[in-house]
């Protein structure tokens, strides 16, 4: 059992930030302290929880500095950290920007408006879907995209994981120690998890395997019951039923505020320089949300701390 | 018992509430054969011991005052808080706010110490203040669901702010019978339910921690559907 203190005490907002940074993960709390130690004033704005996505993780046990933390707990030291540092955050949702300007303009959902010379965008990213006919029709119905969240629902049951990557192994790890089995489907005969994590799974005896298979459709009465399944080597066609079933099949950046106002890759990815600036002076990106190579806790800091002493030295000395 | 809350959180917490504005009431109901009821007892007397302005009493479920608060029986620990004038003001918890839900139970000390004075847009104070049917919002929330803190402060604000409306946060993994009524199987899962003809009938749902105008729309919908 732990105790989330959750967000600091809440301040009158400002009118004016050096830079506002929009989502509190690892990208938005590191380029905060370098924003900080650099002198200028940043806001960080965040819709749930400081630590962003690693709230969602059991275990981190690859951020130098921390052999084994749990990620609610590493979250929450990152956020501790950043304010007292003297980050100021506030919470609420940002729904419109304009970057139109110099100074750049910033709506959030519970109404207020703020205004700033450097905007940082670390919005992250969310798991992507299926894309497959019953999935929104049982989303919340046996359908989860968060093991954290809804794995206790599935106690002694059988559960689905789709996917391959890292994440689609770690929290197969984690349902393994609710679920009564849990099987990977895998649209490869080998996964793509780097290997510590494949030893993992292949030791645990309730982790089965179902390789060179997609899901066509998930189907059921009022609750998921069965996945229809296509094994991609023999075309064959059948059904698998579950319980339930967890989709890890990649991500899709937080970048729809952004359409047209910024430049994007074809999956959505912010495109930045060297100094993580997007085409709009002033604009920075930072973290999962960027087009990049590894999307990882370490890498989503590092952006961040490179875009906000770089905004420091560029805009404000 | 070891204690929940160790020095160092306990000192967080003084300094968090220390933008109370006067003493709030926390009622818990509580019965016998419950996993939960002891530990939340412990945790309100922990808090009551260690900040300010914290009054608590401890009921039975089955008592006369657990039906002036209009408490659902079967879901014990139940939890209400008064706002600081004494008011009722609809806030809700069925089982232990731990976890993720701790910030809740925090942020709702805190507003209801002002009496409810929430933290929402104005276009969302008075479209909530439009609402004239006795309605509920019942938010399903798992404690490790880092999402559900703002779903459950949305329903708790509500409730403030508008007299007809109940804001209850319900712990999915203690309550399996009502979560499986509901078909919950992803949090946070909000219910949304008018009282029509003597029962509360099920007019809405939503999953997912909803932006302010979203929230108010998805609650307007239910309502006039
Ligand atoms: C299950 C799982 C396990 C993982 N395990 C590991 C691991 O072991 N090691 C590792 O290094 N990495 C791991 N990762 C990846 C790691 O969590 C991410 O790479 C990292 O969190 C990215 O940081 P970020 O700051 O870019 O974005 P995020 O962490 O996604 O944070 C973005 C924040 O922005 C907020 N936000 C979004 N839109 C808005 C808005 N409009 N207004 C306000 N706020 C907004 C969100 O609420 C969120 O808090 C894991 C990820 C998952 C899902």
């Amino acid at each position: 059992m732990f105790f989330d203190l959750g967000s600091s005490k809440k301040k009158q907002l400002k009118e004016y930030y050096d830079m506002v940074i929009i989502g509190g993960g690892p990208a938005g709390v590191a380029a905060g302290i370098y924003a900080v130690q650099g002198g200028i004033k940043p806001l960080i704005i965040e819709k749930d929880l400081d630590g962003g996505q690693i709230n969602l993780t059991e275990y981190v046990e690859n951020y130098p500095g921390f052999k084994s933390i749990s990620g609610e707990e590493l979250a929450e030291k990152m956020g501790e950290h950043a304010k007292e540092f003297g980050v100021e955050f506030h919470y609420g949702e940002v729904i419109n920007v304009d970057f139109s300007k110099d100074e750049k303009i910033i709506s959030l959902d519970d109404g207020s408006i703020v205004k700033s010379k450097t905007v940082l965008i670390a919005t992250g990213a969310t798991p992507r879907k299926l894309g497959v006919p019953g999935e929104k029709e049982f989303a919340g119905r046996g359908v989860s995209y968060c093991a954290t969240c809804d794995g206790h629902f599935f106690k002694n049951q059988k559960v689905a994981v789709i996917g391959g990557g890292n994440t689609a192994v770690e929290e197969a790890l984690y349902l393994s120690k609710i679920a009564k089995e849990v099987y990977i489907i895998h649209r490869r005969d080998k996964l793509r998890a780097d290997k510590i994590y494949q030893d993992k799974a292949f030791n645990t005896e309730n982790i089965k395997f179902i390789w060179n298979s997609v899901v066509k459709e998930i189907k059921g009465d009022k609750k998921v019951q069965q996945l229809v399944l296509e094994n991609r080597e023999t075309g064959e066609v059948t059904n698998f039923d579950v319980d339930g079933v967890f989709v890890f099949v990649g991500l899709l950046p937080v970048t729809q505020l952004f359409k047209d106002k910024i430049a994007l890759d074809d999956y959505g990815y912010i495109i930045t320089d060297e100094h993580r600036e997007t085409n709009v002076k002033g604009v920075f990106a930072a973290g999962d949300v960027i087009q990049k190579e590894l999307r990882q806790i370490i890498t989503a800091a590092a952006d961040g701390a490179i875009a906000a002493s770089f905004a420091v030295r560029e805009y404000f000395n | 018992m070891e204690k929940l809350l160790d020095e160092k959180t306990l000192e967080q917490v003084r300094d968090l509430l220390g933008e109370m504005k006067g003493r709030v009431r926390i009622i818990l109901f509580e019965k016998e054969n419950c996993e939960y009821c002891d530990v939340t007892k412990q945790l309100y007397t922990e808090l009551k011991e260690g900040v300010e302005n914290i009054d608590l009493d401890v009921h039975h479920i089955d008592s006369p005052i657990a039906e002036e608060y209009n408490i659902d029986k079967t879901l014990a620990p139940a939890t209400v808080i008064l706002a600081s004038n004494g008011s009722d003001l609809g806030v809700r918890f069925y089982g232990i706010p731990s976890g993720h839900e701790f910030s809740t139970l925090l942020q709702d000390l805190i507003l209801l110490s002002k009496n409810g004075e929430v933290e929402l847009s104005e276009d969302t104070v008075n479209k909530l203040k439009t609402i004239n049917k006795k309605m509920r919002l019942r938010v399903f929330v798992t404690p490790t669901c880092p999402y559900c803190p703002r779903a459950v402060l949305s329903a708790h604000q509500a409730a403030m702010i508008n007299e007809n409306i109940n804001g209850e946060m319900v712990e999915a993994n203690e309550f399996y019978e009502i979560s499986m009524k509901h078909n919950v199987s992803s949090v946070p899962h909000t219910v949304i339910e008018v009282f029509e003809n003597g029962e509360w009938v099920v007019k809405g749902e939503f999953i997912g921690a909803y932006p302010e105008p979203n929230f108010v729309e998805e609650v307007l919908k239910a309502v006039e559907g």
